[in-house]
């Protein structure tokens, strides 16, 4: 029997199997994988009335700044408290409708091998809308589509400029605050540079906390990238740089710190905003961003801890293409070890919802439903674009099957069997979504009722992994 | 590991097994996680604050000549310290802390690190939870370490996900307000069936049901539509820290968004709110335990510590020498002593790297005294198990008599 089973293929590789699905992937799992790599870089249709991210920002910014003046006129003794109030709320649920978007399209996707591999790099470069970055509240979804998706058939060279000249990235990790100390802006007003930004490049993004960088490496990337800002309200309520547009990228010379900088031995001379691109463009093909690159790729597609094997030729293929990020999605749809089933992933909060949504694909995603499952999203601690670290949200089977993590899920599949359960054949579907398991679907006709049949099935061990 | 270990947890899964179909699952006779059943056993909480908190703002030098020059801008002034001497001073945030450290219920070890030397929150964190020398992704947990050698003990944290610091071979138990209703309890035990063949995911059904009964039967708001705020969790805490008969004898605490690298404040603002909530929730856990804070340690550990001087944008950075707290009514300290061990100062010449604190008190010397001391691990066990290789790192003398 051949190893590419449909059921690794939309499990395993893409975010869950819908009824039906089978007889057209059973043919040739591979290449129905294969042909999915041709398309990544698409935007859905669900996003066409989308802001741009500078629009997006652009909004989060004004609102912020405006609830900010009705807080000092509060101090000063106005009423505007409930002003204040419904703008948070509006936010929250324009937010909350762009997450429903998000959520539709993982659901309603004929391309969920491309889908997932667009929210593995936009994990890989999270970004955060959490409560203390407010102008972020709508820019999730704009930056996973304009600084990943649209260069998922490039390098990853060119993802990650398009990553750290997107203006979500750098207000999330501080760097539109980071002034050279000896810059015009900094020398005047004594301020210095931030290093968020320039770590977690080096650790996080690219090379890897045992890359072989030092403190000095992350103090001269901070360096090297100061000026490197987006056009934003200050604090007399004017925009930086009003001729230019608001919420994009900007670079200011004036914040620039002068000099050449040393980088991994490599000596970069002062070329303002080309300084620190020149930089990332070598960070990016440094051999540490191969392996480091390729573990986590492994990672998240085989195993908590991959297979060193799978990990050696992904990080060739890197090396080789110049991390042409096609050839390493190809790669990986062609190693042994990412369809060998004794390799498990638990899912995440996020896929697990995806799973059962797609396992109706006859339910109506209408707002009131969406709403309901992104909340329940977020009650599981997955809100998109809220990981609690720069890290994104973590790959080990140990964070999300927890005892408690565990309960609210089967206790949130009852729920589901609640709202769909009656009359609906639970153990035709088990055939039809999970490898056969003879034990799994005798438990499952066994039940005592329809409702509770789908709690099981759907709140079974084998529907927690991505097998 | 003790031989009666095995024993336990199968008999508990037979238990689980054979009666969920009949018996309520919010009642579950029989099953004790204490190692006692009068109230009086020793409890320990593990506060841990993701993100690095920065030590010299929670905890003033204030006398220091070179603290103004390097971050004048995040030392708030001078008359709303809480001096606890001539050269340091709590922040003006930290009131319950304060009288905690007065009557001798706080203990304070600056300057600490774990032995990390690196910057990287992640590394960080799995050096302080996995109690080794060096980060290593596939380690377990210091904590789940000691249960699993000393086998009467059991752990918990409340909140969804399990820390490092609890993972590995003990089974140890989670616990958040429910966001959806319970299932029946013929569903749920028909899937208890089901699950004990994971190997995986079995054990941690078993204590996701455990702690449900628990919760259910010890009047813990159990329903929250909210996601829990520090606050909810100390409150819950209580709750299964003050369960009669079984309740758990170590909990650990979470808190978030410590990572300060802009507009952290100085009497007010981002860091002072957090201090805020970490002081209310010490608080509230000393009000909520009752009579048994008398048997109660508290240990608030932090990765790392943060850059001496602000950077450009009212913030720090990662740095290397921090603040650890040790705290409850099981200590006997003083309260004349400002800190525990040694100061090493912060002009320049003294900085670590030239720029951080310097990590003079190694961390594992709070951990191991509340271990040994309060928990009562052997001393070996603690340099050999819990902290491996840690036996050149001594106790803290005066923190219980």
């Amino acid at each position: 029997m051949s190893i590419y089973s449909p059921f690794i293929a939309a499990n395993k590789f893409g975010l869950g199997l819908q009824p039906g699905e089978l007889v057209e992937i059973s043919p040739d799992s591979k290449g129905w994988l294969l042909a999915q790599l041709n398309d990544t870089h698409i935007v859905p249709a669900r996003y066409q009335s989308l802001p741009t991210s500078s629009q997006a920002i652009s909004r989060g910014d004004t609102e912020f700044h405006h609830r900010r003046l009705l807080q000092s006129q509060r101090e000063a003794g106005s009423n505007t408290s409930a002003t204040i109030r419904q703008s948070r709320a509006q936010a929250y649920l324009q937010q909350q409708a762009y997450y429903n978007d998000r959520l539709a399209v993982a659901a309603e996707t004929d391309r969920p091998f491309a889908e997932r591999l667009v929210r593995f790099w936009s994990n890989h470069f999270t970004i955060a809308a959490l409560e203390n970055e407010q102008l972020l509240v709508y820019a999730g979804v704009p930056y996973e589509n304009e600084a990943i998706r649209s260069h998922m058939n490039g390098s990853f060279e060119d993802m990650l400029l398009a990553v750290m000249q997107h203006p979500a990235m750098l207000i999330y990790l501080d760097n539109v605050q980071s002034i050279g100390p000896n810059s015009t802006a900094g020398s005047r007003r004594r301020l210095g540079a931030n290093e968020n930004l320039a770590r977690e490049i080096l650790e996080l993004h690219t090379l890897g906390v045992n890359g072989g960088y030092t403190q000095s490496d992350v103090s001269s990337l901070a360096l090297m990238l100061t000026g490197w800002t987006v056009n934003l309200t200050q604090q007399n309520y004017t925009l930086r740089s009003p001729q230019s547009e608001p919420g994009a990228f900007l670079y200011v010379p004036q914040f620039h710190e002068p000099g050449s900088r040393q980088l991994l031995g490599k000596t970069y001379a002062d070329t303002g905003q080309r300084q620190a691109e020149q930089a990332l463009r070598d960070i990016a093909h440094h051999p540490s961003t191969a392996a480091f690159v390729a573990y986590k790729l492994a990672q998240h597609f085989i195993a908590d801890t991959p297979p060193e094997a799978a990990v050696f030729e992904l990080t060739q293929v890197f090396m080789q293409t110049r991390g042409n990020l096609s050839a390493l999605h190809r790669k990986l749809v062609e190693l042994d070890e990412a369809w060998d089933s004794s390799f498990r992933k638990l899912k995440t909060a996020e896929d697990y919802v995806i799973s059962t949504l797609r396992a109706f694909p006859e339910l109506t995603l209408t707002q009131d439903v969406l709403n309901q499952l992104t909340a329940i999203q977020s009650g599981f601690n997955q809100r998109p674009f809220s990981a609690q670290s720069p890290a994104g949200w973590p790959e080990e089977a140990e964070h999300w099957g927890g005892p408690d993590a565990l309960m609210k899920r089967i206790e949130f599949m009852n729920q589901v069997g609640q709202v769909l359960g009656n009359g609906f054949d639970s153990v035709a579907l088990a055939k039809q979504i999970l490898p056969d398991d003879v034990a799994l679907q005798t438990t499952v006709s066994r039940a005592e009722s329809r409702l509770q049949a789908l709690t099981l099935l759907l709140g079974s061990p084998q529907f927690q992994w991505r097998a | 590991m003790p031989a009666n270990k095995p024993a336990l947890m199968s008999s508990r899964r037979r238990f689980l097994k054979n009666t969920l179909l009949l018996s309520a699952a919010g009642c579950l006779p029989g099953i004790s996680w204490a190692s006692t059943t009068d109230g009086s056993a020793n409890r320990l909480v593990v506060i841990i604050l993701r993100g690095a908190m920065d030590g010299l703002a929670a905890v003033v030098p204030y006398s220091e000549p070179s603290l103004l020059e390097f971050r004048g801008s995040l030392v708030p002034p001078d008359n709303t310290l809480l001096k606890l001497d001539n050269h340091f001073a709590l922040h003006p945030a930290f009131a319950n802390m304060f009288q905690m450290h007065q009557s001798g219920e706080l203990g304070i070890l600056h300057a600490t690190a774990t032995p990390y030397r690196q910057r990287s929150h992640f590394d960080g964190q799995n050096v302080l939870e996995s109690g080794l020398d060096m980060a290593n992704n596939s380690a377990d947990g210091w904590l789940n370490r000691a249960i699993a050698y000393n086998s009467t003990q059991q752990a918990m944290v409340i909140g969804q996900a399990m820390p490092l610091v609890l993972r590995g071979a003990a089974s140890t138990a989670s616990w958040s307000p429910a966001i959806h209703p319970a299932l029946t309890e013929n569903t749920m035990g028909r899937l208890t069936g089901m699950y004990a063949e994971d190997a995986f995911l079995g054990p941690r059904l078993e204590q996701a049901l455990f702690a449900q009964g628990i919760a259910g039967s010890s009047g813990i708001n159990t329903n929250s539509q909210a996601a829990p705020t520090f606050p909810g969790l100390v409150d819950a805490a209580v709750g299964f820290l003050t369960t009669p008969d079984n309740g758990p004898d170590l909990v650990v605490l979470e808190s978030e968004g410590w990572d300060t690298h802009a507009n952290q404040g100085n009497e007010q603002g981002q860091l002072p709110r957090k201090f805020a909530e970490l002081d209310a929730g010490l608080n509230a856990l000393k009000q909520g335990m009752g009579q048994q804070w008398a048997n109660t340690s508290v240990v608030v550990v932090t990765e790392f510590g943060r850059t001496v001087r602000v950077n450009g944008s009212g913030g720090s950075d990662h740095g290397t020498g921090g603040v650890a707290f040790v705290a409850g009514g099981a200590l006997s300290l003083s309260g004349a002593q400002a800190l525990l061990g040694d100061w090493p100062g912060v002009a320049a010449s003294q900085l670590y790297e030239g720029r951080d604190l310097q990590p003079a008190n190694d961390m594992r010397s709070l951990l191991k005294t509340v271990m040994h001391q309060h928990m009562g691990y052997s001393r070996s066990a603690l340099d050999e198990i819990v902290f491996p290789g840690s036996s050149h790192v001594s106790l803290i003398e005066g923190l219980y008599s």
